[in-house]
């Protein structure tokens, strides 16, 4: 197609302020080593299905390859930090 | 433009000494799972991406991961995957009248194949190390690899804390655009450092936080990779879309590229068998890429521990790399900018994702899932992904 009927991308500021949105999550996180976590007879709730972190790594691949492959960011999705092909 | 297969392949061998092993953790001795997945992928070329090529493509891919608790002390797993491409990229390269210099056509470019080997030694109830190896390749690069990681958990299992290395070897074959391979091959070595950090904060919120690192070293550009020069006074060009006004140049990017990402999620269960987590994610390069997303997930059991449902939404932006650019004036490569790219992977946009997944367990033996993904990008690179996914203990 002719460069005419390209749709134009929005211009983006970084790092934006919407970003300041992971400092909670992050803060939280950091915040807590401090504190010991639950006692063994509250943490009934965790081990529920919609609590487990553990990811079908099957599923994790095909994110990773869905998200990095076709993104200039790699890294964060299962722990790999991308590298390792014949491409950037 | 061809999709990067094979960093899927890698990013797999990468995901799975960790999160393979986290797996692994929960198996007894002589017990062991199986994971499948065929996921069917489609990047819809709605005019958006690159102007001058069509960048439509379609992978349907099997997945296959396999861990084995040998004894107390050592776990062993395995991982394949293959992937069939089709893609707009491999159709024009196989198009002799407009490339008579074209190798691609007949050959095996739309697979990609992959294995890796894991192992895991268990030190005590809390502490572990494992290593991996691999190889992967296709018709343009073969890719070796290897990692290693040590795990601590906590004695009250409250947090956990793992940290890993990994590197990846590459050999590259450079085709070019055109199908010229002239260049002979090239190598490029990959490290990567990852940390990660398990915490319980309640008896109903629990988070992860993780931390990567990769330095990049060597041949850093896609080979069949082209920019395309303008000066509207070139004549037609039929490869290009449109017969556009322009010809084409090698991409061309710096040796080195260091990236560092940082990534969190937070899970909070709020009763009725409902949980809500946000993940978040926040990385910088030094080629000027900077992205963050956002990623709330909604988790439900719809019967018991039998069939859950997942909603998520996913928000992505990022800035493009220095060297990226949508148009390149010019009649001959030396017009072009030393480092120069319009590969869209590289460019400024952002994304919406929202997907949904159904999971059936029955009593923890199998299970299998099925999932939609539809991911709408602002340079109408729009993607869909469906999944279905099978496992079983064995």
């Amino acid at each position: 197609m002719s460069p005419s009927k390209l749709r134009p991308t929005s211009r983006l500021r970084f790092p934006p302020k919407a970003a300041l949105a992971l400092v909670p999550l992050l803060a939280s996180l950091v915040a807590v080593p401090a504190c010991r976590g639950p006692e063994f007879f509250e943490k009934q709730d965790l081990g529920r299905a919609v609590m487990r972190f553990e990811d079908d790594p099957t599923e994790t691949h095909v994110q990773q390859k869905v998200f990095y492959a076709t993104e200039g960011a790699a890294g964060g999705i299962g722990s790999s930090g991308g590298g390792g092909c014949g491409c950037n | 433009m061809q999709l990067n297969q094979g960093l899927w392949g890698l990013l797999l061998i990468a995901t799975c000494g960790v999160s393979g092993f986290a797996q692994e953790a929960e198996l007894e001795v002589g017990e062991g799972s199986l994971y499948t997945r065929l996921g069917l992928y489609h990047k819809d070329d709605s005019g958006g991406g690159n102007p001058f090529y069509d960048e439509s493509l379609t992978v349907i891919e099997p997945a296959l991961v396999m861990d084995y608790r040998l004894s107390e002390d050592w776990s062993l797993g395995a991982d394949l995957l293959f992937d069939h491409v089709s893609s707009a990229s491999i159709k024009r390269l196989g198009d002799r009248s407009a490339y008579p210099n074209t190798q691609q056509s007949g050959a095996s470019g739309d697979f990609f194949a992959g294995a890796t080997l894991r192992a895991r030694r268990h030190l005590d109830e809390g502490r572990s190390w494992g290593g991996l190896l691999g190889v992967s390749g296709e018709y343009d690069y073969t890719s070796l690899s290897f990692g290693g990681d040590y795990s601590w958990e906590r004695e009250d299992r409250n947090a956990s804390f793992t940290v890993g290395l990994g590197g990846f070897y590459d050999t590259v074959k450079i085709i070019r655009w055109d199908g010229t391979q002239t260049e002979g091959n090239d190598q490029r070595f990959s490290l990567s450092t990852n940390l990660a950090w398990y915490q319980a904060i309640d008896g109903r919120t629990h988070g992860t936080l993780g931390l990567t690192h990769t330095q990049q070293s060597g041949f850093l550009e896609t080979p069949y990779n082209a920019i395309t020069l303008e000066d509207g006074t070139n004549p037609p060009n039929p490869n290009l879309e449109d017969d556009a006004l322009g010809v084409e140049a090698t991409e061309e990017l710096p040796g080195q590229r260091g990236r560092d990402a940082l990534f969190g999620r937070l899970r909070r269960y709020l009763g009725a068998d409902t949980s809500l987590e946000l993940g978040g994610r926040y990385y910088l390069d030094d080629w000027g890429i900077g992205a963050w997303s956002l990623e709330p997930r909604l988790y439900h059991q719809l019967v018991d521990d039998r069939l859950g449902l997942r909603l998520r939404y996913r928000y992505y932006t990022q800035t493009p790399a220095d060297y990226w650019a949508e148009h390149f004036a010019g009649t001959d490569p030396a017009d072009a900018p030393t480092f120069r790219t319009q590969d869209p992977e590289l460019g400024e946009f952002d994304s919406h994702t929202v997907g949904a997944q159904l999971s059936f367990k029955n009593d923890g033996a199998w299970g299998f899932d099925v999932s939609m993904d539809v991911i709408m990008r602002s340079d109408d690179l729009d993607h869909v992904l469906l999944t279905f996914g099978w496992n079983r203990r064995f």
